[in-house]
């Protein structure tokens, strides 16, 4: 039974794939119809298990950047000595009780005991403990952060802002979390008879979690999509960038230049300012057009991944860049990703934790295969659905 | 087609249909087109989208900036005035300089002088004066105000108000940094924001070009004395031992 191909990114299965493939049907299951196909995607399993797992711990570690980075200039940006924005924070949209975490009547170590607290957070969700709830946390102190200083936030914090709450409805610890490891000790220990099977119960149909999960992958998709085409159709209006020497000029600012011979080195050269200012264009415009095929997805994805590290490291823009990275991560299929790991390890020879009992391999019946899954819908609410959403995976080992 | 349960299949088509509109609102939302923004009725898009999914994505667009904007201020201590000094390169040097993660610090003041800039620019024609006049003395803001509801009608209200906002919230920051800087002694401030454009890329190459910096000095302004604000916070970053240069 095929085990790992219905992890994939959020777009509708791909033609050129077999329906068996693609929404891990087994040999014995009849060929699907696209709605069917669809609706399997939809509820028999969570897709895009690394593509969350690597958002969350990208949007964690933006979290923990944010407050180590300004965490100097705090009291200017948040606290005792930024009473001067007190006219914008009178008018902020963000005036509501949920968002008070912080304040602007905190006296400085108060200050830095919350945002102490912010970042741990932020750890927390790098390390994937308990990772929907501190998500939620995350998110509700972030925004208090942000509408504390009216003048400080921009396009980052809408960016991060936006994936932490689509990433609140993913299960993005299926991967790289103690969360696994916990799911993973749990099954160890009722395998061998030291725990009950009942203490595990989830409190929700495991289908409910598949189509949140699912759904949010595809709505963190999409908003990737609407992003990166809103700003190319932008840019495309622009004669700089259709010209060709747009990068020329955000290099040439003091503000955008964290190291300026650098950028001058690098918009030193014509065909480079020219290749950099369209396709930066290109591939944002582009870029709903290249999900198509499988081969220009990755030259896509591999491509805004290197114009985000370009921004972060040239323009100095690291946080939004690791946002939107963690976003266009969400697009690699988990396959790729798992064979991606499986070249390190052969050429690295990582260290790789022994199978256990429960661990199922390709071509093997494991009570966590996707292809039983499909033959277990029935089981959605019998006790047997406590073992679905385990995840084996050491979080220690490489994918 | 695999049998499920009914209720599987209508909470499933529920949450795509909640999907289906949230994909639709921020399409409309960022459209840019009011026909397309009011789609679900007035106002409903903007107030579903606001605050949690508020976003804008036209960063360097439709052009990028083109030029390093300077916010430089001075004072008045004991009847003189002061040199100039350019808190944004002070920052430039704080917060971006060889940071491989720049601090917000820079964006903190570069947003309010844009903010400032932006709503002194929108003034109507017979007010776009107002903001180069001097308004000293501790009632500054009410004879500011009085000299825009004089010349503005009833339909300059909210450009009125938005520059009033921009100028308080500028003024209490540049009175703080003055206050932290020169000390008690001030009793007044002025700004100068400074654009300083980028070498054109058709004269990357010419030594001999010389970029034209434009600049708009604001008229002076009584001190504002920001509640309880921590000025040995900002002694620490704009005092005279931290951002030594003046920037003229």
């Amino acid at each position: 039974m095929k085990a790992t191909r219905t992890s994939q990114a959020p777009t509708v299965p791909p033609t050129g794939e077999t329906a068996g493939e693609t929404a891990g049907a087994t040999a014995v299951e009849p060929r699907l119809n696209v709605f069917g196909r669809l609706e399997s995607w939809l509820l028999d399993g969570k897709r895009a298990k690394y593509g969350t797992s690597i958002l969350r711990i990208l949007l964690g570690a933006s979290v923990v950047a944010i407050v180590a980075t300004n965490f100097m200039d705090r009291k200017y940006i948040w606290g005792t000595a930024s009473g001067w924005a007190q006219p914008y924070r009178d008018d902020s949209i963000w005036n509501f009780w949920l968002f008070k975490y912080f304040s602007a009547g905190d006296p400085d170590p108060l200050l830095v005991g919350k945002l102490v607290l912010l970042a741990v957070f932020g750890l927390l969700m790098v390390i994937g403990w308990r990772t929907r709830i501190v998500t939620v946390v995350t998110l509700l102190m972030f925004i208090s952060l942000a509408a504390l200083g009216p003048t400080s936030s921009d396009s980052a914090d809408n960016a991060l802002r936006i994936m932490l709450i689509y990433s609140a409805f993913t299960d993005g610890s299926q991967r790289w979390s103690l969360d696994a490891r916990r799911r993973r000790i749990r099954i160890e220990r009722m395998s061998t008879g030291k725990r009950r099977r009942s203490s595990v119960t989830s409190v929700v149909p495991r289908w409910f979690g598949n189509i949140v999960h699912n759904l949010a992958v595809v709505a963190i998709g999409g908003q990737v999509i609407i992003i990166y085409l809103v700003a190319g159709l932008a840019k495309a209006r622009g004669t700089l960038w259709r010209d060709g020497t747009a990068i020329y000029y955000p290099m040439h600012a003091e503000n955008f230049s964290p190291w300026p011979q650098l950028n001058h080195l690098l918009v030193a050269n014509d065909l480079m300012v020219h290749l950099i200012s369209w396709g930066s264009v290109a591939i944002q415009v582009l870029f709903p057009l290249l999900l198509l095929n499988r081969w220009t997805r990755r030259l896509a994805v591999l491509g805004l991944i290197a114009m985000h590290a370009g921004i972060g490291i040239f323009l100095g823009l690291s946080v939004f860049s690791l946002s939107m990275v963690a976003a266009d991560v969400i697009f690699v299929r988990d396959s790729t990703l798992e064979s991606i790991g499986r070249w390190f390890r052969a050429r690295g020879g990582g260290r790789r934790r022994r199978p256990g009992p429960h661990d199922a391999r390709p071509g093997e019946t494991g009570h966590h295969s996707e292809g039983e899954r499909h033959g277990q819908g029935s089981h959605n609410l019998t006790p047997g659905r406590d073992f679905v959403d385990v995840t084996n995976e050491d979080p220690a080992a490489p994918a | 087609m695999k049998k499920r349960p009914v209720v599987v299949r209508l909470v499933g088509a529920a949450l795509t249909l909640l999907l289906l509109w949230q994909g639709l609102a921020t399409v409309s939302y960022l459209s840019g087109s009011t026909q397309l923004a009011n789609i679900a009725g007035k106002g409903t898009i903007n107030a579903y989208m606001t605050p949690l999914f508020k976003q804008y994505w036209s960063v360097f667009a439709p052009d990028p900036i083109q030029a390093d904007t300077e916010l430089l201020i001075r004072a008045k201590v004991n009847g003189s005035d002061t040199d100039w000094f350019n808190i944004s390169r002070a920052d430039v040097q704080r917060s971006i300089l060889h940071h491989p993660v720049p601090s917000r610090l820079y964006l903190t003041n570069f947003a309010l002088t844009s903010h400032y800039q932006v709503s002194a620019e929108l003034l109507p024609p017979g007010l776009q004066s107002v903001p180069k006049k001097s308004f000293v003395g501790a009632d500054w803001l009410d004879q500011l105000k009085k000299d825009l509801q004089d010349g503005g009608s009833a339909k300059d209200a909210a450009a009125i108000n938005q520059f009033t906002k921009d100028e308080t919230a500028m003024t209490s920051m540049v009175s703080s940094v003055a206050l932290a800087r020169w000390g008690e002694a001030v009793t007044a401030v002025q700004i100068k924001i400074r654009t300083i454009p980028v070498k054109p890329y058709a004269e990357r190459n010419n030594a001999d070009y010389q970029v034209k910096p434009a600049e708009f000095d604001a008229g002076w302004r009584g001190i504002v004395r920001v509640p309880e604000i921590d000025l040995a916070a900002i002694t620490a970053m704009y005092g005279t031992e931290a951002a030594a240069h003046e920037g003229n």
